[in-house]
């Protein structure tokens, strides 16, 4: 039984998105973007029964967080978790929604994600126990993320400008998205080469940046979709893939391969019916620069290695053959761990999204990557996800 | 340039299945689980191959032959242990596996992908621990000098 469209995002919300906003907690975003999502969609909180979060496991380990935030919303749920799987997470809550509601469990969920950098709840504490690497100084998504880059323009040609490109692009984006971290802040290539070095060859302004807030989807079948406020945009396709290419070279020889990533996709577009030539704006994981550009290519969007001169193009801005990260991805609108790319893509097929708007858009695409980068191995999660109206 | 606010340099703490692997390296021995079923050589270390899921395995010792497989420069490092600016690679063992590590006895500069390494280990400073690190091969050394 194909679950193609048989469930649809009625609401979304996000929270105000700050390099520092002392006045929530990661709870406190949390419940914010539910109540956000909830209202967008003309329900109440008696009409959820189902509530999935996606915590980033820093910072304190938090058991039953998800209950936590069902409880503090007013919410009796019968089907509620806390989910890991880094970038990916997201993505994956929105499936196990669709999931959960096909199988009868249950029938409207919330899918939510809350973060704040600088809890004063939590002391600051040492990194765990990463043997294999922070031995050698290798700590944080950055080096690592550096390790692939490296990789991918010796295997490539790869350039620095290329990467650039994906961060002036991402910014002029944001810079049409009044929420958005970065709006009124443009920048330039320039202004990317004359950013510092953190992990050499990744400068300040190849990573996103750290931002507190949080948001969140509702999911609900498509049948009590059709009687809501809202347009409904309904749950086409959706992959998943998890791996270590890196650490099994007799698996996947070339760490640029990521075929990882590509069996994520094309199981989406598989179960949507629909092909690259389909999508008429997409949303992928831009954590980093790199991840941008490998995305663009284990998406299908261009060959392997071929990702740079396509961005170079201008094929990914907002008049491009394929627009991408409208509200300005990771790397301008703030890093929400992909809720945001969830949420953008749905008033984007809403058609809300005034002057970033992609005309007559009917099918998206977002994507969510999680990297699990300084324990050994170091892990990849992919996640895809196709829309429609 | 000092870092102003600096701590020592953090130690592995091994684990169940690492702490056969970070004694070797004390005696100043590379070792490797190589599976006694497939022949597949895995790291890290774990009680089943990642290739076959079999449980019988035998430490080998590794011929320390490695290439870079790919490096990075930390020049902001998030954790205050180091000077910046460090290298820190991924190398591929002649047997298969890859690992983090160091390079060794060049400038950053001269690193470079499919570099031939050779194992080495050098105690972490002002600690009593040894950590494999690699060196360019002496061979690829006079090559690239002849250039």
């Amino acid at each position: 039984m194909s679950l193609r469209d048989k469930c649809a995002i009625v609401g979304v919300g996000m929270t105000k998105l700050a390099r520092k906003n002392p006045d929530k907690s990661t709870m406190g975003f949390a419940l914010e973007g539910c109540k956000r999502a909830i209202e967008d969609a003309g329900l109440t909180k008696d009409d959820v029964d189902g509530l999935l979060f996606a915590h980033p496991s820093q910072q304190g380990e938090r058991h039953g967080f998800s209950g936590r935030v069902a409880d503090l919303l007013g919410i009796t749920s019968n089907f509620n978790a806390t989910v890991d799987c880094g970038g990916a997470t997201p993505i994956v809550l929105v499936q196990m929604a669709a999931m959960a509601i096909n199988a009868g469990i249950c029938h409207t969920v919330v899918c939510c994600y809350g973060w704040q950098n600088n809890p004063i709840d939590v002391p600051p504490s040492l990194p765990p126990n990463f043997e294999f690497t922070l031995t050698y100084g290798e700590v944080a998504a950055t080096p690592f993320l550096a390790q692939i880059t490296r990789r991918h323009m010796h295997d490539f040609g790869t350039t620095n400008k290329q990467l650039g490109m994906v961060a002036v692009t991402c910014r002029k984006h944001a810079c049409l998205n009044p929420n958005a971290q970065n709006y009124g802040k443009p920048i330039t290539l320039d202004d990317y080469f004359n950013s510092r070095w953190i992990a050499e060859p990744l400068r300040a302004l190849d990573c996103s940046p750290w931002t507190d807030g949080g948001g969140a989807v509702v999911v609900t079948s498509a049948e009590r979709a059709k009687n809501l406020k809202r347009r409904p945009v309904y749950i086409s396709g959706w992959g998943q893939a998890h791996g270590a290419p890196l650490l099994r070279p007799w698996r996947n020889p070339k760490i640029s391969d990521w075929q990882t990533w590509a069996r994520a996709s094309d199981t989406a577009f598989k179960m949507a019916g629909v092909t690259r030539k389909d999508i008429d704006v997409a949303q992928l994981y831009d954590a980093f620069t790199i991840v941008f550009l490998v995305q663009l290519e284990s998406s299908g969007f261009c060959k392997m290695g071929e990702s740079g001169p396509f961005v170079e193009a201008g094929k990914v801005e907002l008049d491009g053959e394929l627009p991408c990260n409208t509200a300005g991805g990771l790397l301008s609108e703030g890093h929400t761990m992909g809720m945001g790319h969830i949420v953008e893509s749905v008033r984007q097929l809403r058609g809300e999204c005034g002057e970033r708007q992609v005309k007559n858009a009917e099918i998206a695409l977002a994507t969510g990557f999680g990297g699990v980068v300084n324990e050994y191995p170091p892990t990849f999660s992919c996640s895809a996800l196709i829309l429609r109206r | 340039m000092t870092t102003e606010f600096k701590l020592p340099k953090p130690l592995p703490s091994p684990t169940e299945e690492s702490k056969h692997f970070w004694d070797a390296c004390q005696k100043q021995e590379l070792l490797l689980q190589k599976c006694g079923d497939c022949g597949q050589f895995r790291f890290p270390p774990s009680g089943l191959c990642p290739k076959c899921m079999s449980a019988n395995y035998h430490w080998t010792k590794a011929s320390g032959k490695a290439r870079v497989f790919t490096w990075q420069i930390t020049h902001s490092p998030f954790y205050p242990a180091w000077d910046p600016p460090y290298n820190v690679a991924i190398v591929e063992l002649e047997e298969g596996p890859r690992m983090h590590t160091h390079i060794v006895g060049c400038k950053n500069e001269d690193i470079h992908i499919d570099m031939p390494v050779e194992l080495i280990f050098e105690k972490v400073e002002e600690q009593d621990w040894y950590l494999p690190k690699f060196k360019p091969a002496s061979k690829s050394k006079s090559s690239r000098k002849s250039k």
